[in-house]
């Protein structure tokens, strides 16, 4: 059910493909902490046991339904100051290769989960190790659910829920490859192009929605995304920045 | 990929306690996977060459490394110790995950390019290698806390 990913240039040519593991991530890491690792290795399981949401939580998946891997990459030219560039590129990426085979309704909720409609899809999970000021590797780590039909939360969904049909899950993989293989080189570039884009797919983006600051509750809208990552947005007049655990949905 | 590189890679993932690798690039497919007796098999597309067929039995797990004694802290005649500072703003971990044990505490030797800490911001983690070689003398920021640009995370004694 494996394979090495034909149709890419450089991502995709070397394919670890484990049963079953902890976390494609927590390998991919350790693989280039021993210096196993170089550009475009993947790491893919049909089985993710531990799969890392943010600290903490943990991504529900049934075995061999999802797609869960993790593709090292290293933007060495990319400065740490500029790193949310990433979750940009990535969450373009997986919707250039998500949207043609859904309905409308496919969003990149702030700053890394993807949605359909109110509904978890996806996530995205990025680990950099850093070379002073700049990102030495960066590990990718994408789950999408694909086939999965049942959930636990109310709040998740999955491509087969939504259009009542199966996918074949590699070629979901190698259509977010090939996509991010397109966006990654430029990436080093003052890319304003990257930032609009990112913003025109963004979950909430120009409507009146509940968020909580501070213990308190207000209605906002979401105005734009800052050049450090941070998420803006208007109250009343006022912008405000937020850092991620600074402000929740509601 | 020559022989060593695939054999280490084996060698590696069989230590981290994997039932099942599958790898595959343009040139080969090779499947290893761990039963009672013996672990191993093979599949070679192109001409694998026989050597990598054959791994070591996989060990154990590694031992997870002794718990460093707390090393008692050196008088703070802070001189000659070097900061590892942040190189951005974030929050400070100690551990690649709550379940892991932390990267480094006071009394362990850190070496060039060992990772010390985490520094997450807008969920985007970055694992931070100390510049220096020495021992971890203090750690100055306390685990999940925001620091600032610049701002010493840790005193290391390069002696």
């Amino acid at each position: 059910m494996h394979k090495f990913f034909a149709k890419t240039r450089f991502i995709g040519k070397k394919v670890i493909f484990l049963p079953q593991c902890h976390s494609t991530n927590e390998i991919a890491m350790s693989l280039v902490n021993n210096r196993h690792a170089s550009e475009g290795l993947i790491v893919m399981t049909a089985d993710q046991t531990h799969g890392k949401g943010q600290r903490g939580n943990t991504w529900q998946s049934d075995a061999g339904k999802n797609l869960t891997y993790s593709i090292v990459l290293q933007p060495r030219s990319l400065h740490i100051s500029h790193q949310f560039r990433l979750h940009q590129m990535i969450s373009l990426a997986v919707h250039e290769a998500l949207s043609p085979i859904l309905p409308p309704g496919l969003k990149v909720k702030w700053p890394n989960d993807i949605y359909y409609g109110d509904k978890k899809i996806g996530g995205i999970l990025i680990e950099n190790t850093l070379r002073g000021a700049q990102i030495d590797y960066a590990i990718i780590g994408i789950g999408i659910n694909v086939n999965q039909e049942y959930f636990t939360l109310d709040k998740a969904t999955s491509l087969a829920k939504v259009r009542q049909t199966t996918f074949d899950i590699d070629q979901i993989a190698e259509d977010i490859l090939i996509a991010m293989e397109e966006l990654y080189e430029p990436l080093s570039e003052p890319l304003a192009n990257l930032a609009a884009k990112y913003e025109q797919i963004l979950y909430r983006i120009h409507e009146t929605h509940r968020y909580q600051a501070e213990g308190k509750i207000f209605h906002g809208q979401i105005t734009g995304i800052a050049p450090d990552g941070k998420l803006m947005i208007e109250e009343k007049g006022n912008v405000h920045h937020f850092d991620f655990k600074e402000v929740s949905f509601i | 990929m020559k022989v060593k590189e695939i054999r280490d890679l084996i060698d590696f993932l069989s230590n981290s306690g994997l039932e099942e690798v599958n790898i595959e690039t343009e040139e080969f497919k090779i499947k290893v996977k761990r039963s009672n007796e013996t672990q191993i098999i093979e599949k070679s597309v192109a001409s694998m060459p026989a050597a990598v067929a054959a791994p070591a039995p996989v060990a154990a797990a590694l031992a997870p490394a002794a718990a460093p004694a707390a090393a008692p802290a050196p008088a703070p005649a802070a001189n000659n110790y070097i900061e590892i500072k942040s190189p951005m703003i974030g929050t400070f971990y100690r551990s690649a995950n709550p379940e892991s044990p932390e990267f480094v505490s006071v009394g362990d030797k850190v070496d060039v390019g060992n990772p010390v800490c985490i520094i997450e911001a807008m969920k985007l983690f970055n694992e931070i290698e100390s510049e220096v070689s020495g021992t971890i003398v203090k750690v100055l920021v306390e685990n999940a806390q925001p620091v600032e640009y610049d701002q010493p995370l840790f005193l290391v004694d390069p002696s």
